[in-house]
């Protein structure tokens, strides 16, 4: 799901923000990948906190 | 940032091949089909940049902003009610109200009534939020190209 969102996400930034094909290529990728590592790392960083 | 280097992405005019005395003008829409194409960009995600005919981004807002408020409501999210007495609230009626008719039409059938039990709520939720937020910035995309802001 997490992936799911991410996907949808970036793809309507990156044609917001982006002209060209491969501008968009790259710009996706980063901006997709950024939001699943950080999810992972910032769920990982909560998980000692008990709220 | 001036209109030669929007036009080329930032780059130099060395790099982009584009003469330095050039100066890109581009086409600016009156104030009505503005007002227009940003009720239209509202009222059906992608639709105001399908008017300037910019069938890329049309499609692709179209197809995500919709799928994420489907996928909202179909995981078991609340489409809210119009509530304006709270910050959050208020900060979660206008995301969904912006969300334009995908919103209002589930909603006006009752679907959407949310069950706050489900494992997926909560992310539905989120996907129904930021559907609304980015149909806001497409809205404001759609006025940037209609003012000649923006190719």
């Amino acid at each position: 799901m997490m992936l799911v969102f991410s996907v949808l996400t970036s793809l309507v930034l990156t044609f917001l923000v982006k002209q060209g094909a491969r501008a968009r290529v790259r710009y996706f990728l980063i901006l997709m990948f950024a939001f699943v590592i950080l999810s992972v790392v910032g769920g990982w960083l909560m998980y000692p906190f008990p709220f | 940032m001036d209109a030669q280097n929007r036009q080329t992405g930032g780059k130099t005019a060395e790099k982009a091949d584009v003469p330095a005395d050039l100066e890109v003008v581009l086409p600016r829409a009156d104030a009505a089909k503005t007002a227009v194409a940003c009720v239209a960009g509202w009222l059906v995600p992608g639709l105001g940049h399908a008017l300037f005919r910019k069938w890329d981004r049309a499609g692709v807002f179209f197809c995500c902003i919709t799928a994420m408020i489907l996928l909202g409501v179909g995981l078991d999210g609340r489409l809210a009610d119009p509530n304006f007495g709270g910050l959050f609230p208020t900060l979660e009626s206008i995301a969904n109200v912006w969300s334009g008719l995908p919103y209002w039409i589930p909603w006006m059938l009752g679907a959407g009534v949310g069950d706050p039990t489900a494992y997926t709520y909560d992310y539905a939720n989120k996907f129904i939020w930021v559907a609304g937020c980015l149909n806001i910035l497409t809205v404001i995309d759609v006025f940037d190209i209609a003012r000649g802001r923006k190719p």
